[in-house]
């Protein structure tokens, strides 16, 4: 069964006679006989819903043209040109069209500045009398958020939501259809789809993607096929008859409201008519129908952030939620949380990520700060940051509120008890924000001991959702954890909650671990046996510290044995050529490599000079302080040990890496060891000065503000022996000729990095030379060529940093 | 003018390895590069403003309150086709340019460098990002985008950048130029996208870039298309430790 839409409006408006660069939507107020004589065209063509004139009837686009004011007006005379043309069926859409901006944090409209604007204009279209709210033409989630929130609060009348997508499958600001779709859905749209931007070729997987994940009817409305710009007008080339071949197959795909955008026409809608009734479609007009086909969808439970959904349940592998982001013990970021500072919490969230979790528990139970707004801080900063769903950890409405309405995706709320306050507020929050919702049985008069008090608290919970209309796959059940030394029962007692959760309801369950080992040595070991047998015992997503190995390893072994990991696969992969630590190895080092020279070999029993040397090129900053101090226990020299041991090493290197066979970080790591084993000697030794092989100036020429490059030339020269004067960037000639003076530096090195400061090569090293100073001159940078350096005056020119180290020793070698 | 901030969720592990000149190094610690970009994520923050003027390539002149002829053979041959331009500006502030000056003092200088490898590649995706954005907006108006141009590429001279940061509003994200014509913060980049009329081929859009797998967001999933063709091509120098297909 399908209800037909019409078709465009815009450009049968300009083809009406409405100016160029005036608002389509003040056509309503000044010609509403030519608006009633499209909406006619439509009728006649067999349009069971039409959509008003008022796309941009928002109080923000029409600011554009002075006409802030007029919204209601507006609307009026659209519904009214609207109703004019329709016949005693015909239905009328309230188009509600985007605000040309970009909601915060990714453009600066306010949220809460979007909503209120889609209210006035949505509380408008339904007081004139339309039979649908129209939301469409949406490119961002949090956009199609706010509409939806207002509609629910100022409209009865049944909410289409259509998005657009581009030719990726994503809208602009990067939502795929299914996410969309199971967002929108559960906070409440009537109808879900797409319009706009894609020719039905192109929305057909997009329709296959939301009919997969919702059981709400789609509506799509595809342009006439990709624009073309023919004499400076942009052209929609599919015709009407082609158009409607496709109509049948999005039917097929599951769009039961079917219309046309930019480029179609009364002719297009007509073909798409005959064509879905050729096909045996039964296209209807009538007033809110509800017989739509069924489409027999398992009821799962699912999160999403703004670019990807996540699943949950028996039918799918453990979930690991990280709980790291949580002030509670932890002054530190507490004192940050309060200062609002994100810096740990967003590391706290990439390391999770990156450690495998695959929810972010967001907790800001900070004493004595404004939460609510720490909260939808810090959810603003982490759905800018990481793309895995987020859990809203908090026993503060208000906070939790904030977090919601400032997540772009459907967020878990951790947690809701049996405690009337509790249900009373948070549900409906839930609900309103299209949350799911973790039931903690936990009623008043204290916490249940048995499975059996704990299933019959989480019923309580699970009525009460249920009751205010959330749906069976918004809810998850916390099994309760206790601690063990207390209560020897209390693990065994979670265990077989989980099971009769599992029995009774079904719906996945989620719980902290850590609690179960509170007050025993080795928690961990303890958290994570525990943690492998609530997973056999219906466990589905773990609260968890998702940097502890052991738990790592427990959960990893678990999905295997638990049949979510095919043929071993996973495990496989994770563990294959893994070795128990040593004691004592440093990990950097077993990682690091040979960086591209030859250092094979056992190094127990080795010189100790030849071991600090391929400690060096390995860049094992670790190992290096014990081999220097072993060297001087055995009596080497310093000068020995700096000679034969690092400075070899760094000629290593170099030569490596100038034969292509070794990389600038790695030699940049030796570097970082070798400072470590000057460090070391000098520390050691303070008394013995380790001799300078000479003095070497470097700047960054005037005008220029990039020194990477002379700050990677510095660093090699430092640790091959150089004493370097650093004068940074930016570095006036004046100051580099007085400076080379008062340092009575032998070497005076430049660099510049684009076209527009390498003249300033020149001027620096032409005022070394008229005042006479003794030094020899470097030059390079990207843009230096060694031609450009001969002509500049300079003594040499120098590639990178490795062949600068080389051409001073040489410079140097020949002036003494 | 359009001004937004870009998610910065992930930057490309291949592009940071490129730009840290070790393309094909296979044993350095991917330890060491994981904490790095981690570290630039924390730090970047991604922006993008661009505004989009008619351009004339008889002349090559953008035809904007402040009328500009480019100069270079590369680029007006870049935006022969062209209608109109998009003038964008994009940066990933200054914080990473600060952490990186720290490094160095501190003595750790893989990190440095690999800080600075991970800014040049998330200033990038965040230009990709804006990119993207613009070639949606175009296609909607039956308009192709060339790939992206910045001073600097060909025979095109950065000294123009004070009338593209003026052009693209580039104030609006805090760019400014010094009297060198180098942008600051340091990590920021301007460039032209040209537009121009769509051709007819239309039948060739079906589908097939439906068939490829989603990825994640705009600005991280880079679209493998014009804005991330290999700019390399156009350089003159080859010794570049971060060209691509550079010999290892």
């Amino acid at each position: 069964m399908i209800q037909l839409f019409d078709g465009a409006m815009g450009t049968m408006l300009q083809a009406a006679g409405l100016p160029n660069g005036s608002a389509p939507e003040q056509f309503n107020l000044e010609h509403p006989e030519a608006v009633t004589a499209i909406h006619r065209r439509y009728v006649e063509s067999g349009s069971a819903i039409i959509e008003t004139n008022t796309f941009g009837a928002n109080p923000i686009k029409l600011a554009h043209y002075g006409l802030a004011d007029q919204v209601e007006a507006i609307c009026q005379a659209a519904v009214q040109a609207a109703r004019a043309a329709g016949n005693a069926d015909t239905l009328i859409a309230g188009s509600v069209g985007p605000t040309g901006k970009l909601i915060a944090p990714l453009g600066d409209l306010a949220f809460d500045d979007a909503y209120a604007a889609f209210r006035r204009q949505i509380a408008a279209l339904t007081a004139a009398g339309v039979d649908y709210i129209l939301i469409e033409t949406i490119i961002d989630i949090q956009e199609m958020r706010a509409a939806l929130l207002a509609a629910k609060d100022v409209t009865d009348k049944p909410v289409i939501c259509q998005l657009t997508f581009e030719a990726d499958g994503r809208t602009v600001t990067g939502t795929d259809p299914a996410t969309a779709a199971i967002l929108l859905d559960a906070m409440g749209a009537d109808v879900i789809g797409a319009n706009c931007s894609l020719g039905p070729a192109q929305l057909l997987p997009i329709v296959k993607a939301m009919a997969a994940v919702t059981r709400k009817p789609l509506s799509i409305q595809p342009n006439a096929g990709m624009p073309v710009l023919v004499d400076g007008k942009t052209v929609f080339p599919m015709g009407p008859e082609e158009l409607a071949t496709w109509a049948p197959k999005l039917a097929a795909a599951g769009a039961s409201y079917i219309g046309g955008c930019c480029g179609t026409t009364p002719e297009h809608i007509q073909a798409v008519r005959a064509a879905l009734t050729a096909a045996g479609h039964d296209v209807v007009t009538r007033r809110y129908p509800t017989d739509f086909p069924v489409r027999d969808l398992p009821t799962v439970t699912a999160l999403t952030s703004r670019s990807q959904t996540l699943y949950l349940g028996p039918a799918f592998p453990p979930v690991l939620i990280g709980e790291r982001i949580n002030p509670t013990g932890r002054k530190a970021l507490a004192a940050e949380i309060r200062d609002g500072n994100w810096l740990t919490v967003k590391k706290e969230a990439l390391g999770q990520v990156r450690a495998g979790a695959q929810i972010l528990d967001v907790n800001m139970g900070v004493p004595g700060i404004d939460q609510p707004a720490a909260m939808a801080n810090a959810i603003t900063e982490l759905s800018m940051l990481v793309d895995v769903p987020l859990a809203i950890d908090t026993t503060d409405a208000a906070s939790l509120e904030a977090g919601l309405k400032a997540y772009p995706g459907r967020a878990l709320v951790n947690s809701i008890s049996a405690e009337p306050d509790r249900l009373r507020e948070f549900l409906p929050l839930a609900k309103k924000y299209g949350a799911a919702v973790l039931c903690l049985p936990i009623a008043p008069g204290g916490v249940p001991e048995t499975a059996e008090e704990r299933a019959e608290i989480a019923q309580r919970i699970v009525d009460a959702a249920l009751a205010i209309g959330l749906r069976r796959q918004d809810l998850l059940l916390d099994p309760l954890v206790l601690t063990v030394a207390a209560d020897e029962q209390a693990a065994k007692e979670t265990l077989g909650t989980l099971r009769l959760f599992r029995q009774r309801f079904g719906f996945p369950t989620v719980m902290g671990l850590s609690n179960v080992s509170f007050g025993l040595p080795r928690r961990n070991l303890l958290n994570a046996t525990f943690c492998a047998l609530a997973l056999d015992a219906g466990l589905d997503a773990p609260i968890m510290n998702p940097y502890d190995e052991v738990l790592q390893d427990a959960i990893a072994a678990a999905r295997t044995l638990l049949g979510h990991d095919r043929q071993g696969q996973a495990y496989s992969v994770r563990y294959s050529g893994w070795q128990a630590p040593a004691a004592g190895t440093g990990t950097a080092a077993a990682a690091a490599g040979t960086a591209g020279v030859a250092v094979a070999g056992d190094d127990e029993g080795a010189d100790v000079l030849q071991r600090i040397k391929r400690t060096v090129i390995r860049g094992e900053k670790e190992s290096i302080i014990p081999l220097v101090q072993q060297a001087l226990n055995e009596g080497k020299a310093p000068l020995t040990i700096t000679d034969e041991g690092l400075t070899a090493a760094m000629n290593e290197i170099g030569e490596a890496f100038g034969a292509g066979r070794c990389y600038l970080p790695q030699v940049m790591l030796a570097a970082e060891t070798m400072r470590v084993a000057f460090g070391t000697l000098k520390a050691l030794l303070p008394a013995q000065a380790i001799e300078s092989k000479g003095r070497v100036l470097l700047a960054t020429v005037r005008g220029d503000i990039h020194d990477l490059g002379k700050n990677i030339v510095a660093a090699l020269l430092e640790n091959n022996g150089y004493t370097v004067i650093d004068l940074g960037k930016d570095v006036a000639p004046e100051t580099i000729v007085a400076a080379a003076q008062e340092h009575q530096v032998d070497i005076v090195g430049l660099c510049a990095l684009m076209t527009t400061t390498l003249p300033e090569v020149d001027v620096a090293i032409a005022a070394l030379k008229a005042a006479s100073v003794p030094v020899v001159t470097m030059v390079g940078g990207a843009v230096v060529t060694e031609d450009y350096a001969q002509q500049a005056g300079a003594d040499g020119y120098a590639a990178d940093g490795v062949a600068a180290v080389a051409l001073a020793a040489k410079m140097l070698k020949e002036k003494k | 003018m359009p001004m937004c901030r870009i998610p910065l969720t992930t930057v490309d592990k291949p592009e940071v390895r490129r730009y840290a000149g070790m393309a094909s190094a296979n044993d350095f610690p991917e330890v060491l590069l994981a904490e790095a970009i981690e570290e630039g994520l924390l730090m970047a923050n991604g922006k993008a403003t661009w505004q989009i003027f008619p351009y004339d390539p008889e002349q090559g002149m953008i035809v904007a309150p402040n009328l500009l002829t480019l100069q270079g053979q590369d680029i007006r041959k870049h935006l022969a086709q062209s209608t109109e331009v998009a003038v964008l500006a994009a940066t990933i502030g200054g914080d990473i340019g600060q952490a990186i000056d720290r490094c160095f003092a501190d003595g750790e200088y893989t990190k440095a460098l690999l800080l600075d490898a991970v800014g040049t590649a998330a200033v990038e995706t965040v230009a990709d990002g804006a990119n993207r954005l613009i070639e949606q907006e175009a296609a909607r108006r039956g308009l192709a985008a060339t790939w992206r141009y910045s001073p600097g590429y060909g025979d095109w001279d950065v000294t123009v950048q004070p009338e593209l940061i003026v052009l693209a509003a580039g104030a609006a994200i805090g760019l400014t130029v010094t009297s060198h014509a180098m942008l600051k913060p340091r990590k920021s980049v301007t460039a032209l996208i040209g537009l121009s009329p769509r051709k007819a081929a239309v039948t060739t859009l079906d589908n097939t870039m439906l068939g490829t797998p989603l990825q994640s967001m705009p600005t991280t999933a880079s679209t493998k298309k014009g804005c991330t063709r290999n700019r390399c091509d156009i350089c003159g120098r080859k010794d570049c430790l971060a060209r691509k297909g550079s010999p290892s």
